[in-house]
């Protein structure tokens, strides 16, 4: 239910998100090592076009980033006869203003460095900027922009400045010089927020929680996916949402469970959200004990749980740039007013410590049995095989005795 | 004296259960798994034993000039170790004789004689006389060479020996060392995956206008799909842009159209070999990669030029050079006519382009350009696909390379665990030595056979069944577990234990003597 085909594909009865593959790694994170290869695979790589912005020293010191690769299939003409891919590489950062210094930025500031015109493969090299709070809080734009569009989008209007990058090889260094320094506006919060965070105590079992607000004045439905690997077992008996078993804000719910060490455990929910509430849902999970090479290094470390998929459909589209399912630029936001606006949103990760032994353990207990056994078999030993005999009383001359009896002679 | 046995079997009991079971079990126990393998075969491998047996059939029109050939030829094989010649003689009959003299041309000949002879069997070569020849030899890209007369067979047996059996290559191909053939072309594989990479620096600038796809298919396609036999091959092609490098290339004035020409220093070439391959992402195969690069030159630096290590312009149709186990790169150039266009666009010249890229294919692949040989004619290549008896050949030094490669890689492997005792050698790397093995002995025999293909096939199987013994990780899996923590875990047990016990065994021997063990007190 939370995710479904966005591209061009084959209408039939079968049954589509049967043949969905989801992974994740949430020990993993996105780093130099990703955003090389990522650029690799655009024409131009780093030499010169936006991605010649991505300087892995300054992108790496934002508050969040990430990269992204979508790809799909598009019809290639009208009636979808045929079908080309689209390959789509985002990026996402998120600077706090502590990092940068001040509020005023620009390219230079962001990326240490200006943009060095457009790729010369492209087609089209824009920049947008969301110059909406201008009204509010006026800042100026420098270089002044091209040419600036009003969005307007389910009910909430954004003016938009728009710079054409020209593939001239100049460099552009486009920033905003705001009027007054000390005041910031504070951003409405999105309609939708999320938490998730572990519970429990002990090493048998534990909880996972996810609370999510509704912050809008009407009810949100969104499907909430949860994937729980093998050694996570979660129990759908134990789901509890805002503490009771049976609730009437899940309309439906598909369950999978796993099985140990060949398939992970899947849970989903098609929740309604009541307006200005948040929801919690719990839902427990055991321990399991893994088999000695099953834990990675640095086992005490503890295991990542992937965060949880929640796609929803969002009633208003304030603060959504996201791109309508048909369109393929960032163009096809404008005006792009529909009933509603899919989002697909992912939680926070969490982490698990699940039981970790002591792996010097065998080692200690084979030292400690083997010096008690070497104790044990001394005595044993010298009773099987040894005789008492009865000495003579006072016959044998001891050592000593020897070698006094020897100084006695010497004085004689 | 009763106790005194019972005190005894009882030490002879600890003796029995600690030494003689216990030690041997520990041992056991403790062992590094090992299947066991063939080392006798393996070391008595000999690489400089293998040969190859050839048919060769000698046609004349009578029976002395037969007679005289094949006592040339066999004088002159005689003490070649690497190829045995199985030598048939047949007299041409009347009337084909007729049709061969008076074909229009020689090519026509060629196709009289596959009327007759199947031309097709891979390892058989027809040495054929043609009195109207205007030379000594002429040699068909066909399995078919025609000699005049008697006079030429001197001419015959150096182009058998040089051209057509190419004995020297075979020799490296088997020997210990390298040859210049064997440093050149890629080591065994059974396939290739082969990249065409076109490289356009400036897109901004100037367009260039090349059908990838058409000219892998055309040219590179038909080329690999005559060396089927041999390995398989995945095609590619790609689009790399705006690849920044310097040539350093130094400005001369000429007579073209440009009026001047960039040279390029030989030494520099190297350096662009590098960031290609930071760039043409041929990793993406697990086969080896075969690098073909089209350098599109930017109209500001073009024409290029190569120019050798003494600063003489090297002369080419199109400036291009080949990286042994690599691959090759063309340098194209634009005209002068193509870059004052408006839109500056460059239609490569397909056919230059691809020729270069087929002759470094040809080298890298393992075909050997002949020598000339005064009076011999070699018939020119009329399209990309190579000729007939130089697949022949290759499959022939490409059996050798692979079965000595095997050898060899099971004898280091052989002597790799005689010096480190802690490779584990699975069930799994066992069967794939003992396969190899199997397959060495099965394939030395087909090549002295002559069943080329057969012999070819088996050993390719042993030649990668051998190298994937060589590199399985599994190997490896115990080498950081050395001999001392096997001890350490077992001394604290072994030793206070192993002390009462020998200490023991004095008494034991002494009693199993009969001898008394206490000094009888006299007094």
């Amino acid at each position: 239910m939370a995710l479904w085909p966005t591209g061009a594909v084959q209408h039939s009865n079968k049954n589509i998100s049967s043949q969905m593959r989801y992974a994740s790694l949430p020990r993993e994170i996105v780093c130099t090592e990703n955003l090389t290869p990522w650029k690799k695979l655009l024409p131009c790589e780093s030499s010169c076009g936006f991605s010649a912005l991505l300087n892995s020293r300054m992108i790496h010191n934002t508050n969040y980033h990430s990269i992204g690769v979508n790809f799909r299939k598009v019809c290639a003409n009208k009636d979808c006869s045929e079908i080309k891919f689209e390959i789509k590489q985002t990026v996402a950062l998120v600077y706090d203003y502590k990092i940068i210094g001040s509020i005023d930025w620009s390219f230079k500031k962001l990326f240490g460095q200006g943009l060095p015109g457009a790729c010369p493969l492209a087609s089209s090299s824009k920049v947008y900027v969301d110059t909406t709070t201008n009204d509010t809080q006026p800042f100026k734009l420098v270089p002044p922009p091209d040419s600036m569009i009003l969005s307007q989008r389910g009910g909430s209007d954004t003016n938009i400045a728009v710079y054409n990058i020209k593939a001239n090889r100049q460099m552009i260094n486009i920033g905003a010089k705001n009027e007054v320094t000390n005041k910031l506006t504070v951003t409405v919060p999105p309609p939708l927020h999320f938490n998730r965070y572990v519970l429990g105590y002990g090493k048998e079992f534990g909880g996972i929680v996810t609370e999510l607000t509704n912050n809008f004045w009407t009810p949100i439905n969104v499907v909430l996916m949860e994937n729980a690997p093998w050694w996570l077992p979660i129990q759908l008996s134990s789901l509890r949402i805002n503490g009771e078993a049976e609730s009437d804000l899940v309309i439906s719910q598909f369950y999978s469970p796993g099985r140990s060490r060949q398939k992970p455990y899947h849970l989903e929910l098609l929740l309604k959200l009541p307006p200005r509430s948040t929801t919690t849902i719990t839902i427990d999970f055991e321990f399991v004990f893994l088999k000695w090479q099953e834990y990675p290094p640095d086992a005490n470390h503890g295991f990542y749980i992937g965060s949880a998929l929640i796609s929803a459909n969002l009633p208003t589209a304030r603060n959504y740039t996201s791109l309508p399912i048909t369109g393929s630029t960032f163009s096809s936001v404008f005006n792009a007013s529909k009933p509603w606006y899919p989002a697909v949103l992912r939680t926070n990760g969490a982490m698990v410590s699940l039981p970790t032994p002591d792996f010097s353990m065998p080692y200690n207990v084979i030292c400690l049995a083997c010096t008690v056994v070497a104790l044990a078999f001394g005595p044993l030993h010298n009773i099987c095989t040894k005789e008492l005999v009865l000495k003579p009383n006072g016959k044998p001359l001891s050592f000593t005795q020897k070698i006094l009896n020897l100084f006695k002679k010497k004085k004689d | 004296m009763g106790t005194e046995s019972n005190r005894m079997w009882a030490s002879a009991a600890f003796v029995g259960v600690l030494i003689v079971i216990g030690m041997p079990l520990w041992w056991k126990t403790t062992e590094v798994y090992r299947v066991s393998l063939p080392y006798d075969k393996i070391s008595s491998f000999n690489t400089e034993a293998h040969y190859v047996t050839t048919q060769l059939n000698v046609l004349a029109n009578d029976e002395r000039t037969a007679s005289e050939i094949i006592g040339l030829i066999e004088k002159t094989f005689e003490d070649a170790d690497i190829i045995k010649l199985k030598i048939k003689k047949i007299i041409l009959s009347e009337e084909l004789q007729s049709k061969l003299e008076t074909a229009a041309s020689e090519h026509r000949s060629v196709e009289e004689l596959a009327n007759a002879f199947d031309l097709e069997q891979h390892n058989t070569f027809y040495v054929v006389q043609k009195k109207s020849l205007l030379q000594d030899v002429w040699l068909a890209n066909e399995r078919v060479m025609f000699y005049s007369d008697d006079k030429s067979s001197s001419i015959v047996v150096e182009v058998l020996k040089q051209w057509i059996y190419q004995t020297s290559v075979l020799l490296g191909a088997r020997s210990e060392k390298a040859d210049a053939a064997r440093q050149t072309r890629f080591p065994p594989s059974n396939g290739y995956h082969v990249v065409l990479s076109i490289v356009q620096p400036r897109p901004d600038a100037i367009r260039v206008d090349f059908p990838t796809k058409e000219a892998v298919e055309d040219y590179i396609g038909t080329f690999v799909d005559e060396l089927s036999v041999l390995h398989n091959f995945t095609l590619k092609s790609q689009w790399l842009y705006l690849l920044d490098f310097d040539f350093q290339a130094t400005e001369v004035k000429d007579k073209t159209e440009w009026g001047r020409h960039y040279a390029v220093a030989q030494d520099r070439l190297s350096l662009l070999l590098t960031k290609l391959e930071e760039r043409a992402a041929t990793q993406v195969s697990e086969l080896s990669t075969i690098n073909l690069a089209l350098y599109a030159t930017p109209c500001e630096k073009a024409p290029l030029a190569i120019y050798d290590s003494s600063d003489r312009m090297i002369s080419a149709p199109v400036p291009a050079f080949m990286s042994p186990k690599w691959g090759g790169v063309v340098l194209g150039s634009p005209s002068a006519a193509d870059c004052n266009d408006e839109v500056p666009t460059w239609q490569p010249n397909i056919r230059t382009i691809m020729g270069a890229f087929i002759s470094h294919l040809r080298k890298l692949i393992g075909i050997v350009d002949n020598e000339y040989i005064d009076g011999a004619f070699l018939e020119p290549l009329k399209s990309v696909v190579p000729r007939k008896w130089e697949i022949d050949n290759l499959l022939r030094i490409r059996t050798l390379e692979q079965l000595t490669s095997a050898e060899r890689t099971l004898q280091s492997l052989a002597q790799l665990l005689g010096e480190i005792s802690n490779i584990v050698i699975n069930d799994e790397v066992g069967a794939l030595i003992n396969s190899a093995v199997e397959n060495i002995r099965v394939a030395s025999h087909l090549l002295g056979e002559g069943k080329l293909l057969e012999a070819y096939e088996t050993s390719l199987i042993a030649f990668l069944a051998a190298e994937s013994a060589f590199m399985e990780p599994s190997l490896l899996s115990l080498l950081y577990f050395p001999d001392d923590q096997k001890y350490a875990i077992y001394i604290p047990l072994f030793l206070p234990i192993m002390f009462p016990v020998v200490l023991s065994l004095k008494h034991l021997i002494l009693w199993m003597r009969g001898k008394p063990i206490h000094k009888e007190k006299t007094e």
